[in-house]
């Protein structure tokens, strides 16, 4: 033990990791909450033009109408901002060490003020509002060790309308391929237009009931168009937006061609006795933003 | 059809399912919080902080900024209203209420509340609230600021509001419940790959 050198660092020289960290947050907040992802534009616009019901293009042009207006004016693309989710994948040789909760709590605090959000974050049962979108355990907060240096952070803000509509499902594993979709189809009908459609689906697979519910959310993560490096679940994400975009749910639940913008799936192996099935919804304001930061303390914002 | 509507509204047999209205005068915001106070008023025989016949009751919470010059609103959109639906008859019962703006409207049981109390559900673009925005002119008053902003009463000024699509009529017709039963039939025949 004598030999232990602290190989993790909070500053360098005269970079502060705290403050990078601070800075870095704050901007994909910032970014998340009044811009979408060009990939998910690029979706919604494709659907406005070959959407086929009439009150689904009349949404469809209001929604692009909204994503112009909110770019070009800086103003919010939708007034739930949600409850504020990071995601960070640390690299095992980055020399920096923080301690990411505190550092996103100020940062959601300083941005619920700046910007404004709107404060969603109340206790549980007695439903006192802490009007600074924090909280104990928000905001939520994944970390997981990854291979190489840098530190990837993710910024979800996670609408209710959504994510009140996502679930799990126990299933025995002599369930097939067809109750999967089965389920998943009926979810998506149930759920008609509270969570916001053309949605985006993600489904995690296998693992644990827990790991289950991470995949799903961190499946929302990938852009659309994107497909799952293992072809036969590719495929499987394939069937289903075509299988979901048959059921005429159609934008805000109002009936027409597009319900969903895409399906991802992850997937883990699991038990012999067990197929975990959850779903995650997500909203077509399907906000995200991510950071890469760098040994040497840059960042670039996508 | 396009129409414009004027608040107050006391007669809204004329908007069918599919028209798109937009409206100009006053709006109520109100979600889950307010909704079960003021049912609990209305049982109880309290009187409610405002009168709310011929205001449309927006289901919302709106992000507010507060400035030396009162409140402004800064961003709104419709919240899922599902989750107001078990008050849905005691609120237009007692309110007078005419109007109802959301977005996932109601099931199919709800269907004969609004033909019973001649009333209408309308849905805005859920999240377009950048757009939505732009039509409130002014915040007129807010009540029941207690329940934290996004819960709160907010009596909003807006000028032309929408677009909003007729989702649920005073005639009997629920779109959503007819565009989710079609999905529900269509479910198994899509899994078999028959359609």
């Amino acid at each position: 033990m004598k030999d232990f050198k602290l190989k993790f660092q909070y500053s360098i020289g005269k970079l502060d990791f705290k403050e990078i960290l601070l800075e870095v947050a704050v901007k994909l907040i910032d970014k998340a909450v009044k811009t979408i992802p060009e990939d998910v534009e690029k979706a919604i616009v494709e659907a406005y033009e070959t959407e086929t019901s009439e009150i689904g293009v009349k949404m469809l042009e209001a929604i692009v109408e909204n994503i112009r207006i909110a770019k070009e004016e800086g103003r919010l693309i939708c007034q739930d901002t949600g409850i504020p989710v990071f995601i960070v994948e640390e690299g095992l040789e980055t020399p920096w060490r923080a301690d990411y909760h505190r550092i996103f709590t100020e940062a959601v605090s300083k941005a619920t003020e700046a910007i404004p959000l709107r404060p969603n974050v109340v206790h549980p049962l007695t439903r006192m509002n802490t009007r600074d979108n924090t909280g104990f355990r928000i905001p939520v907060l994944h970390v997981a060790k990854t291979k190489g240096s840098d530190i990837k952070v993710s910024f979800m803000p996670k609408g209710a309308g959504s994510e009140n509509v996502s679930s799990f499902h126990m299933l025995t594993p002599v369930k097939t391929v067809e109750t999967i979709k089965n389920i998943i189809l009926t979810r998506v009908v149930e759920a008609g237009g509270m969570p916001c459609p053309p949605t985006i689906l993600g489904v995690g697979l296998g693992g644990t009931s827990e790991e289950a519910m991470l995949m799903a959310k961190k499946a929302l993560l990938r852009p659309i168009g994107d497909e799952n490096k293992d072809s036969e679940i590719a495929r499987f994400e394939s069937e289903l937006l075509e299988a979901v975009n048959k059921t005429g749910i159609g934008p805000m639940g109002l009936g027409g061609r597009w319900t969903c913008l895409d399906v991802k799936i992850e997937y883990a192996y699991c038990h012999t006795a067990s197929l975990p099935l959850a779903i995650n919804f997500q909203c077509w304001a399907a906000r995200r933003a991510s950071a890469v930061i760098k040994p040497n303390g840059s960042y670039e914002i996508s | 059809m396009n129409l414009d509507i004027t608040v107050p509204v006391e007669d809204v047999s004329n908007l069918k399912v599919g028209d798109v209205v937009y409206i100009t005068g006053l709006v109520i915001t109100m979600r889950d919080q307010a909704t079960k106070r003021l049912v609990t008023y209305f049982q109880s025989k309290i009187k409610p902080p405002l009168d709310f016949q011929g205001i449309p009751v927006f289901h919302c919470g709106p992000v507010v900024k507060r400035t030396d010059k009162g409140w402004t609103v800064e961003s709104l959109g419709p919240t899922t209203s599902a989750r107001m639906e078990d008050l849905l008859e005691p609120f237009l019962k007692a309110s007078g209420v005419r109007i109802i703006i959301g977005k996932g409207g109601f099931s199919e049981k709800s269907t004969e509340i609004f033909k019973r109390f001649k009333a209408v559900y309308c849905n805005p673009p859920g999240g377009a609230s950048a757009l939505l925005s732009k039509s409130v002119r002014r915040v007129s008053a807010v009540y029941w600021l207690d329940l934290g902003p996004p819960e709160a009463l907010w009596l909003l000024e807006v000028y032309k509001f929408g677009p909003m699509v007729v989702a649920i009529d005073s005639h009997g017709v629920n779109i959503y419940s007819r565009v989710r039963e079609s999905a529900l039939k269509r479910i198994s025949k899509i899994v078999e790959g028959r359609i």
